[in-house]
């Protein structure tokens, strides 16, 4: 946000113009103009509501072994493929990596049931072998972002074998480690939040409701920055209002805002009862199909980015994989900006995939 | 320097709801906080007076075989007086807040957006509708649909009463939170007003006294957020809601199923099992697709 002007009757009716030109503008948009995950891809695979796309090369091949993105169950995959010059995707497909990702689709009441163990034993191990076929790989390297990642953690624990290199972005492992960074305004709010719950009313909520809805899930995002939420619709849409190619940005990542999905009920009450409350995960205590996720297990080459400004999961919880990994198998990467800036920042976007093609370059082991 | 804060009837409780602003409030602003003592007090009468006559009808059923809902507990009530207080005591803050903007003040430096945007923020009822958005969804969707043919049950119509009185309790408890929290803000708004106004006299306008807002706003709410007493009664407000939407459903099924109506509880049970069969059917695959060479 700006200071004012000098001269007050200046700045109203240079504000007064914007507003005219950006209704205008405004006027004529339409939701069709406001296109996200636009890169090029083919539907490969799909089961029940889940698909796999393997997106279509934009230059020659440099990496053998194919890479899976893997977003969460709150939000969608899209974040990475937001436009075309803020896009993760993109750039790995410019470094000349073989990329897939998994779309979990829209899950519904019929849905309601499904579990974690569904999710990381049954479709995302599906979604590996599948990939690992069309390659003719032994195993591949997973990328996962944020619940993602999470659910690359405990699927390349249990499966290692089946796992090249595992690069996690944004990616909670010690959902408790969030108290040495309560001194940051709205740092860790979700983890304060959900730990506030009683496991009782995690069950009753899910009972009443099926799913955990999204709109819920956004209006908790939306309390960790309260007064930037009031304020976006005024004065961040009238900084934009009169340019379209910077309106155009804003309503794309409004767009993505808005696609929130309801999270599956059962596997929201694992999420939030077994990973947020009794921190299971790093405590090598989560057991998904009768199997125990043991961390001690990772065995492939780990790179864990993470974002030096990110509220939502902040980095302490993230890092607190390097200390359980020896020496040499685990790399970490900090990136500039928060949750989001990661995939859109013009100073991460920099560094996150060339960081990406090299580590999985530097194990590019088709073997 | 005027005190507008005299207004509040504190309860003993909680935060000081005192406030010391530089500036009278104007004749519209009164209005304002005109309407929202009205407002508040309207609620409180309402409320209570809806209680009443619940009790009073479910006391009146012929065989009822439970005692009606207390008209209002102790507990209800001192809750929603508590909150119709509290509303005088924002009202006053947002009242001296905008007067900031005065028709024809230099405040917002003839900046309509910035004035409209002020305007728009330091009506506390924006707390509840932006800042609390989780309890206006959570309203929202317990809320929902009006049964009102299907108030036959006595038993089930007292659970739904008493699942309905718990949540307009819990609701007004969070609501108390959110109301101290934004008195709060209001002092600490003027306390940085008065710290940049200085020596001159001269207060920041347009942007600058929003962005000044903003920050003492932001701060507040994010500490309040991460209290015992916010994190207390939104879970509790869950809780009544969830409860809430529950009883409703238990209503809606019992006169589904004298219509031969499918009810909700028989889809879930008919999505798990077509889920346990999906898994079933998803394993038997994967293990054919393993063996073949």
């Amino acid at each position: 946000m700006t200071q004012a002007s000098a001269d007050p009757v200046t700045e109203a009716a240079q504000i007064g113009a914007r507003m005219l030109a950006g209704t205008e503008l405004f006027g004529r948009i339409r939701d069709q103009d406001v296109k996200i995950a636009t890169s090029p891809k083919d539907l490969v695979w799909q089961q029940d509501k889940v698909s796999l796309y393997r997106f279509r090369p934009l230059v020659e091949r440099q990496v053998r072994v194919p890479v899976l993105i893997t977003y969460g169950l709150v939000g969608r995959w899209t974040m990475t493929d937001l436009q075309e010059d803020r896009s993760l995707v993109r750039n790995l497909l410019n470094l000349g990596v073989d990329l897939y990702v998994v779309d979990w689709g829209n899950p519904t009441r019929a849905d309601r049931y499904l579990t974690l163990d569904d999710y990381i034993c049954g479709y995302l191990g599906d979604c590996v072998r599948e990939v690992a076929r069309q390659a003719r790989v032994p195993r591949i390297n997973l990328l996962g972002v944020c619940e993602g990642g999470v659910f690359t953690t405990c699927y390349a624990a249990l499966q290692p074998a089946r796992v090249n290199t595992m690069t996690l972005t944004i990616t909670p492992i010690d959902f408790h480690a969030d108290a040495v960074e309560q001194q940051r305004a709205g740092h860790g709010f979700i983890n304060v939040w959900t730990r506030s719950l009683e496991p009782a009313d995690i069950d009753r909520l899910i009972d009443a409701y099926g799913n955990l809805p999204g709109e819920l899930i956004g209006a908790v995002f939306n309390m960790m920055t309260p007064i930037r939420s009031m304020l976006k619709y005024n004065f961040d849409l009238l900084d934009v209002m009169d340019d379209e190619a910077k309106l155009l940005n804003w309503l794309r990542m409004e767009k993505w805002i808005a696609d929130r999905p309801d999270h599956p009920g059962e596997a929201a009450k694992q999420w939030m009862k077994d990973l947020y409350q009794q921190n299971k995960l790093v405590k090598s205590e989560l057991v998904l199909n009768g199997n125990q996720v043991d961390l001690s297990k990772l065995a492939m080459p780990v790179l864990n980015v993470y974002a030096k400004d990110d509220h939502i999961i902040p980095p302490a919880t993230s890092r607190a994989l390097g200390p359980m990994l020896p020496e040499g198998q685990y790399e970490e990467l900090a990136l500039p900006g928060g949750h989001v800036g990661v995939f859109v920042g013009g100073k991460s976007q920099k560094l996150f995939a060339p960081a990406v093609a090299q580590f999985i370059g530097r194990h590019d082991n088709a073997g | 320097m005027g005190e507008v804060g005299d207004a509040a009837a504190s309860n003993g409780s909680g935060p000081s709801r005192e406030l010391r602003v530089s500036t009278p409030p104007d004749y519209g602003v009164k209005a304002l906080f005109d309407f929202w003592t009205q407002a508040g007090k309207a609620a409180l009468d309402l409320h209570q007076g809806a209680s009443a006559n619940l009790a009073s009808m479910v006391g009146k059923m012929p065989g009822f075989p439970f005692p009606p809902p207390a008209a209002d507990g102790p507990d209800l009530t001192q809750a929603a007086r508590t909150v119709a207080s509290l509303w005088s005591t924002a009202a006053a803050i947002s009242g001296s807040l905008q007067s900031l903007l005065a028709p024809g003040g230099e405040a917002a430096g003839g900046d309509s957006t910035v004035e409209a945007t002020f305007r728009a923020i330091a009506d506390p009822r924006v707390w509840f509708a932006q800042a609390g958005g989780l309890d206006s969804v959570i309203s929202r969707m317990t809320e929902g649909a009006q049964l009102a043919d299907l108030w036959r049950t006595e038993r089930e119509q007292a659970q739904l009463a008493k699942t309905w009185l718990e949540w307009r309790r819990r609701s007004l408890e969070h609501q108390t939170v959110m109301l101290e929290a934004w008195v709060r803000a209001g002092n600490a708004f003027n306390q940085a007003l008065a710290k940049r106004t200085g020596t001159d006299g001269v207060a920041p306008s347009g942007r600058a006294l929003l962005d000044l807002w903003t920050t003492a706003a932001n701060g507040v709410l994010l500490e309040t957020q991460r209290s015992e007493a916010f994190l207390r009664s939104q879970a509790a407000m869950i809780r009544a809601g969830s409860e809430l939407r529950l009883a409703r459903r238990g209503l809606a099924e019992r006169m589904a199923a004298e219509f031969d109506m499918p009810t909700r509880t028989e889809m879930d049970d008919l999505l798990r099992t077509v889920t346990e069969l999906r898994r079933e059917l998803r394993l038997v695959r994967r293990q054919a697709e393993e063996q073949v060479p």
